[in-house]
């Protein structure tokens, strides 16, 4: 892999950072008058998400970190791996582990469309999109009458993650989550 | 549509620059200081260590495009020009970023006859009445910022201890500093812990005094009230910026050309080429007057005067706009 000097650091480049793959978040030029030039910058982890910060002497470099993002379907799951398939007609599969599909883990639904972080070709991240369609598989009847009055009630989805929901939305309804806050949007005519 | 050409700055920004540029010599002009202009091109660079020089070739011969107008303007205060200020564009290699252009604006002047504190008084009346501040700056010596800050006292304390309080207080991956056995190595550390810990806490105007004599560079040293070897030398700092460098100007020429021997040692221990002594320079430092002289980012004092938050707003075409 190639290697990157602070002065090449910019946002998104992907480098090794302590044998984890990592991406530059900001990248700072340091110089007091007539010393020594420094780079402080912040890098996330793309392994474990945590956002590190680094200083570092002008001119150092970092090796390049094999990480691609790729469009991948989500196929179906044995309990110990996800496993996803990339959609460019190659239809190779690739297994994802629980670590790697942690934040999607809430909203994965087979056959929907996800861009997974690959490290070295392996699965280290999975981001769900920033909304999904999800069938209510179990909440109580809402009371005849309670259209859109304030109040909301608790309701599980197929995927097992359970949000906030109007009174009126019944099991059996598909209704659209915005993953990032895990808020119910709108119910989804069928 | 083609590559991206427009300026960094908008025209309010452009004349606001031309407004500091007339205020400054009108400043200047009020008080007799003379404007010189001498030339970008030299024949020698800086032996400085943490100065990039960028060279010119196509010429009759290979020049260096110069990091300041010093060595100039001291062979034009050797020949009896009296006080001079020069509003000149500097280079230097490597420097990117917020704060920095590889092409910057200095406002550099010399003052024959001025101590320090004379000089500092100066630079506080030229920043006051272009920028429009109060005046009263504060004065802090290196030394009580560091003790204030981190509790180590930077003229006294060896490498390790400096390593060591710079792990603990940036639980920062520091310890690849490489460890040159050189002064240069304690400065690594001293300027890592300023830049990091100090320099962005600056915010009102703020005079820093009595820097390390191993920071000195073309400045004297002498003694502080403690009796530490200090420099004398000053910097400015504005909100968290350094902008501008000022020293009671060496004129030994023999402490300068050890000086630039050791700096050339150091550069030997870190792979870098030699830089020999600008000669002429040397020869001229006998005839200079006792003077202070002090050196201003002009761009930087424009940039914080508008609020803005980057160099290249306030420059018509930064380097990446080249």
């Amino acid at each position: 892999m190639a290697s990157y000097s602070t002065n090449e650091f910019k946002s998104g480049l992907k480098v090794m950072l302590e044998g984890e793959p990592c991406s530059i978040l900001e990248n700072e030029f340091v110089k007091p008058g007539k010393g020594q030039a420094f780079n402080r910058v912040k890098l996330r982890n793309l392994k474990t998400g945590r956002v590190w910060e680094r200083t570092f002497k002008s001119g150092e470099s970092l090796e390049g970190a094999d990480v691609m993002e790729v469009e991948m379907e989500y196929l179906y799951t044995d309990g110990e791996y996800w496993h996803f398939m990339r959609t460019d007609g190659s239809y190779e599969q690739l297994a994802a582990d629980k670590d790697a599909v942690s934040e999607a883990l809430p909203w994965l639904k087979e056959q929907d469309k996800y861009l997974v972080t690959l490290w070295n070709e392996t699965p280290i991240g999975v981001a769900p999109p920033n909304f999904v369609e999800l069938e209510v598989t179990e909440t109580d009847p809402g009371l005849k009458g309670d259209t859109a009055q304030g109040g909301s009630k608790p309701a599980t989805l197929s995927t097992g993650a359970v949000v906030k929901v109007p009174l009126f939305i019944n099991q059996g309804e598909v209704i659209r989550v915005d993953t990032r806050t895990g808020e119910y949007q709108n119910r989804v005519k069928s | 549509m083609g590559p991206a050409w427009q300026p960094g700055a908008d025209s309010s920004t452009l004349a606001a620059r031309a407004a500091l540029l007339r205020g400054i010599r009108a400043f200047f002009d009020e008080r007799g200081v003379l404007e010189v202009t001498t030339p970008l091109l030299g024949g020698v660079g800086v032996s400085d260590v943490h100065i990039n020089n960028v060279s010119a070739a196509g010429g009759a011969r290979d020049y260096f495009l110069q990091t300041s107008p010093e060595y100039a303007m001291k062979r034009l205060l050797a020949a009896g020009s009296g006080p001079i200020y020069q509003l000149a564009p500097a280079v230097r290699g490597g420097e990117s970023g917020v704060r920095h252009n590889i092409e910057f604006t200095l406002l550099e002047w010399y003052r024959p006859g001025f101590g320090s504190g004379e000089l500092m008084s100066e630079v506080e009346s030229l920043v006051c009445r272009v920028v429009g501040l109060d005046d009263g700056f504060e004065c802090r010596r290196y030394k009580d910022l560091f003790i204030s800050r981190f509790g180590v006292d930077p003229h006294a304390a060896s490498i390790a201890e400096l390593q060591s309080v710079a792990a603990r207080e940036f639980a920062d991956e520091v310890s690849h500093i490489v460890d040159h056995r050189d002064d240069a190595t304690r400065n690594d550390y001293l300027d890592l812990m300023f830049s990091t810990g100090i320099e962005r806490s600056l915010e009102v105007p703020v005079f820093v005094t009595d820097y390390p004599a191993t920071q000195a560079a073309l400045a004297r040293t002498g003694s502080d009230a403690d009796g530490a070897v200090v420099a004398r030398r000053f910097e400015l700092f504005w909100r968290g910026t350094e902008i501008a460098n000022g020293y009671r100007e060496l004129t030994d020429a023999a402490e300068l050309r050890r000086r630039i021997e050791d700096n050339n040692a150091m550069r030997e221990r870190r792979g870098l080429p030699r830089m020999d002594a600008d000669e002429k320079l040397l020869a001229a430092l006998p005839h200079i007057p006792e003077c202070a002289g002090v050196a201003l980012g002009v761009d930087r004092l424009l940039m914080l005067m508008l609020g803005k938050g980057n160099l290249d707003e306030v420059l018509a075409f930064s380097e990446s706009r080249l």
